[in-house]
């Protein structure tokens, strides 16, 4: 039987590490396996995807995963930015790094079937991982019915090999508890069928409705908000503000409000929330704090002062 | 003896093939030529900066430091809203690849006569086809010429086809380095006047230029757009067909010159064995043809004018009451038949009634294309147990 | 803005220099352009922190006409043009990698001839605009190293046009590869830091000076950190009548291994350091932009950055000292060239 397997991240939270570490833990309980990447031409922060397929059988097809068993979702920031259900089978499961409970879940994406929550984040800081990848690979391992506790511990050391030993240790115990701490929520029946009829098609545009030559032109053009990207936000104290405009002169984005030069704030469909007009503010008048309790990101552990694997062009 | 057009010696010139071009060129008066010297395009464009110095054509001549910089430029320049030509040949044109491919996915109607030359290596400046099947695949149109007043006309008919709005592609005019660029042959040009009202202004569909409508040009496309693009560009590359024959129309209509379809057919009504070739290698094959006629043999030529967009149906057609056909390829592609003999194959393969089809390669790097090497091949394919290998012609074994 | 000799003193000779450098836009001016025309938009897929639109949109805020941008493919380019996304409001063009500054030059000429030919609306379908400036964005992989020949080329012809490089010292949009403007021992992909290995082992390709050696009318080396610097410098170039070049470090959070919000800090110090001096080269005339009252040390720069962090360990502290000397000999050489000659702003 094929199991497929979705994981979304933010570029550099180690989805694609953690893909590879399932998948040679497979290997080892005796299963065919794949993981792969979605490539793009996104950065550090941007929505990522990774993929893993296991068989019984060797696994001849190199097509996407259209039709998921399994969600991993690494950072609960995405469940209102992507589409993080889209082809998840009813009867597959949802496993989420969150504080928050499945029930809590269920109404945020509306998902019907089997949901798992870990604390990813808590158990990665508390362990000293770091990571929420690693506990998030244990909470889905558990409910991968071949995969076994031993074989995940297996695959981690060896995919860690060039760390020290105590990092590993660390890391071994934060895959142990995301393995062990999960809570669970059974199946709603009642909301399959109206779940399975959403399930619906791209809608994008046909060829023939493109303009010539891959011009962007201002009738197709498209501006896609990147606040989704955000694990911390700046926080405005407009009576310290004395409008020197270095944040605005600084940000990448441009995410800083002005009104007639005045600086009056932030634009959150933008903000990635790098934190340099906090950097630069002379008065302190700019501050970051956690984007509402919700999860944070984290380097990616294989290589964290590299940037992105895989980009595109040249 | 037959042309298309027949010049009036009266109202003739002697002028090489890169002249009758670069008369062209001067008539056309495109905006922005960004040049750069290769044996044997070169006399193109040095023709054409004499005549922009002389002050007979206001064009901006842009001297590069290389071909890709040329085509560069010229994509630059065309997608800002410019009428633009470049001139290059072999290497030259292997450089500019890359970037002819850019030029087609952005549908920029860049005209570019190419004096076609060996690819390297080892390194020849001679005639063949090597560098124009090299852009087979790069979604530019590619026309043929046989010879320099061909040359001139297609180069100005290749203006409007490019331009046409449902194509607005490059186009490459071929013509046969030294045998045309270089050689000189009475040719008719046509009234300044007369060629600027064929041409017309050139009116961009999404010019850079225009500020007050910016818009993106170049991007990045990931899976879920790069086939659509792909998809549309592969429809206006067959759009090029029927505006094709369209722009030939107008062109009688506007001068007389009765260009008809996509290839010169020549003794081929009643033929019982063709041979099809491109170039100045068709003219030679005329004279063939006449005297293999007068010794009663039923022998006949198809010269495509058109070699991308690649006119199968009408191949088909045409060749389709023969009983063996040679096709002639002066360039290789290794490991596997030349590319013309290529097309034509796939060309009659849906045809009930396919006659035997035999490739020769020969002329590579400027070896003398003769009478005899095309009377051998008219003669060796009317034996019907000729084995189906590639023939080599004029090569020393 | 001050113009003074290294001594402090003001000069006589380069007073007239100041006279002739026009009031610099204030932060004011350039939100009100933004303001009136929102050049460059959110909405991009840039990292959090990349100091690439940063300096994108000081560029296009300086600029008061219409300008037509011009992008090598790398990091800018992919990240701001996913089709059917754009990040620019103004016309863009991307064709390839290495031939940036020949597209430019195309785009250049095109403008001159239609404006000349007196090319009408009627003619041509659309309004040509009065006046209209060429930027082209290219990364160091696209400057220094792939597109250096289109952008000699280009130089030597005298198209006026601007050339800014956005140098973060490694092909960062395939993910921190060496190029040609990556410092010596700075740990790439393809440089891997390892038992055998100490990162780049050989020297920086010194690509200002070799735009400066083109004799084109105005060159010089900005920073992201230093604003006023670098719009002064981009007036200054819009100014020109011929190419104008301009290499900015724009550092690379990922590449370099900083936190995101030091982007702008971890540029000043490059600075401050003398290790990125900001100098120009107006007619062949070198002036410094930037005399750091108390220079730092090389090494404050390198150990904010992990690519650097195997040059901290005690063992490695000759090589630490060989890169102190190297930026000291470099900074020397370009007091020399400047004859004191120093415009601050």
């Amino acid at each position: 039987m094929t199991i497929e397997i979705r994981w979304h991240g933010r570029g550099g939270q180690g989805a694609v590490t953690v893909s590879k570490v399932l998948a040679s833990a497979a290997l080892q309980c005796g299963k065919y396996a794949q993981a792969f990447p979605e490539y793009g031409p996104e950065r550090s922060g941007a929505p990522v995807k990774a993929y893993n397929r296991f068989d019984d059988k060797p696994i001849v097809i190199h097509c996407g995963v259209y039709e998921p068993d399994r969600v991993a979702v690494l950072d609960e920031t995405l469940l209102s930015t992507e589409d993080v259900t889209q082809g998840l089978s009813g009867e597959g499961g949802l496993v989420v790094n969150t504080k928050r409970s499945p029930e809590e879940i269920r109404e945020a994406t509306g998902y019907p079937g089997s949901i798992v929550c870990v604390d990813a984040e808590g158990i990665a800081e508390e362990t000293g991982s770091r990571y929420a990848n690693v506990p998030l690979l244990g909470a889905l391992g558990s409910i991968l019915p071949f995969m076994r506790l031993e074989a995940l511990e297996a695959a981690l050391r060896k995919a860690l090999s060039r760390m020290k030993p105590e990092k590993i240790e660390k890391n071994v115990e934060a895959l142990r508890r995301g393995y062990a701490e999960t809570q669970t929520l059974e199946p709603d029946p009642k909301r399959l069928q109206r779940y399975e009829a959403r399930r619906a098609q791209d809608g994008l545009p046909s060829y023939q409705e493109l303009p010539p030559g891959g011009v962007i032109t201002p009738e197709v053009r498209e501006c896609p908000e990147t606040g989704g990207w955000r694990n911390e936000r700046p926080d405005f104290r407009e009576e310290l503000c004395v409008n020197c405009l270095l944040c605005w002169a600084h940000c990448p984005e441009p995410a800083i409000l002005t009104d007639h030069q005045t600086m009056t704030g932030f634009d959150y469909r933008y903000c990635k929330g790098c934190g340099i007009c906090a950097a630069v503010c002379p008065t302190e008048a700019i501050v970051m704090v956690e984007e509402r309790g919700e999860a944070t990101g984290t380097p990616e552990p294989e290589d964290a002062k590299a940037p992105a694997k895989g980009g595109v062009g040249g | 003896m037959s042309a298309i057009v027949v010049p009036k010696l009266e109202e003739a010139e002697l002028l090489t093939g890169a002249q009758a071009v670069a008369h062209a060129m001067r008539q056309i008066e495109p905006d922005v030529v960004p040049v750069y010297p290769i044996t044997p395009q070169t006399p193109i464009i040095e023709e054409f900066s004499q005549m922009v110095a002389d002050g007979l054509c206001d064009s901006e001549i842009i001297n590069v430091e290389s071909e890709h910089s040329a085509m560069s430029a010229a994509v630059g320049a065309s997608v800002a809203g410019a009428r633009v030509m470049t001139a290059t040949a072999s290497q030259g044109l292997a450089l500019m690849i890359e970037i002819l491919y850019i030029a087609a996915s952005m549908r920029c109607p860049i005209v570019i006569p190419i004096g076609n030359r060996a690819l390297s290596g080892p390194i020849n400046i001679h005639c063949d086809h090597s560098d124009a099947y090299l852009a087979r695949d790069s979604g530019a149109v590619q026309i043929f010429a046989e010879n320099a007043q061909e040359a001139y006309d297609y180069t100005l008919m290749a203006v409007r086809l490019a331009e046409h709005r449902k194509v607005l592609l490059p186009v490459l005019v071929n013509l046969d380095g030294f045998t045309l660029t270089h050689s000189a042959e009475v040719v008719q040009l046509l009234p300044d006047e007369l060629v600027k009202e064929f041409v017309g202004y050139y009116r961009p569909l999404h010019p850079l230029l225009n500020v007050q409508r910016p818009t993106t040009q170049g991007p990045f496309d990931m899976p879920d757009f790069y086939y659509e693009h792909k998809r549309q560009q592969a429809d206006a590359t067959l759009e090029a067909l029927g505006v094709f024959l369209e722009v030939q129309r107008e062109y009688e209509g506007a001068t007389g010159r009765g260009y008809r379809g996509y290839f010169e057919v020549y003794g081929l009504e009643d033929a019982r064995f063709a041979l099809v070739a491109l170039g100045s290698t068709a003219g030679t094959a005329k004279a063939v043809v006449d005297e293999l006629r007068d010794r009663g043999q039923k022998v006949g030529l198809l010269k495509p004018w058109l070699f991308r967009p690649f006119p199968h149906e009408a191949l088909r057609e045409a060749l389709k009451e023969v009983e063996a056909v040679a096709v002639l390829d002066r360039a290789l592609s290794f490991g596997s038949w030349g590319p013309l003999y290529e097309e034509v194959a796939s060309a009659l393969y849906p045809s009930d009634n396919r006659p035997r089809l035999h490739n020769f390669t020969y002329g590579l790097g400027g070896r003398d294309v003769t009478p005899e090497q095309i009377e051998r091949a008219l003669t060796l394919i009317q034996d019907p147990k000729l084995p189906r290998t590639m023939h080599y012609l004029g090569v020393r074994a | 803005m001050t113009v003074t000799n290294s001594n402090g003193n003001a000069d006589s000779a380069t007073a007239t220099i100041t006279r002739a450098v026009p009031r610099v836009k204030t932060l004011k001016e350039l939100a009100a352009q933004e303001e009136r025309e929102k050049r460059f938009q959110g909405g991009h897929s840039l990292c959090a922190g990349c100091s690439i639109p940063v300096m994108v949109r000081s560029v296009l805020n300086t600029i008061d006409i219409p300008v037509v941008v011009v992008n090598a493919t790398g990091c800018l380019e992919v990240a701001t043009t996913r089709y059917p996304t754009t990040a620019w409001n103004v016309p863009w063009l991307h064709v390839a990698f290495e031939n940036a500054a020949a597209a430019a030059s195309g785009v250049e000429v095109a403008f001159r001839v239609l404006k000349r030919k007196g090319r009408t609306a009627q003619e041509l379908g659309f309004e040509l605009p009065g006046e209209v400036r060429v930027v082209v964005f290219g990364g160091d992989g696209g400057t220094y190293d792939i597109g250096l020949q289109a952008l000699s080329g280009a130089l030597e012809r005298g198209h006026r046009f601007t050339y800014i490089c956005y140098d973060n010292e490694a092909y960062m949009n395939t993910g921190n590869q060496r190029s040609g403007a990556t410092p010596p021992l700075a740990h790439t992909t393809t440089t891997p830091v390892g038992r055998e290995s100490l990162g780049k082992l050989q020297q920086r390709k010194d690509l200002t000076e070799i735009a400066v050696a083109h004799h084109v009318p105005y060159v010089a080396q900005a920073s992201i950190s230093h604003w006023q610097d670098l719009v002064r410098k981009v007036e200054a170039a819009l100014r020109a009548d011929g190419p104008s070049f301009l290499n900015v470090l724009a550092p690379c959070q990922r590449g370099w291994g900083y936190e995101p919000c030091l982007t702008v800090e971890i540029a000043r110090l490059a600075v401050e350091t003398r290790f990125w001096p900001l100098y120009e080269v107006v007619e062949g005339e070198y002036r410094l932009n930037a005399l750091p009252k108390k220079p730092k040390p090389v090494s404050e720069w390198l150990k904010t950055q992990k690519r650097f962090a195997h040059l901290l360990k005690p063992e490695n502290r000759h090589l630490l000292d060989e890169l102190q000397l190297q930026v000291d000999r470099e900074w020397e050489k370009l007091l020399r060239r400047c004859e004191g000659r120093v415009l601050e702003v």
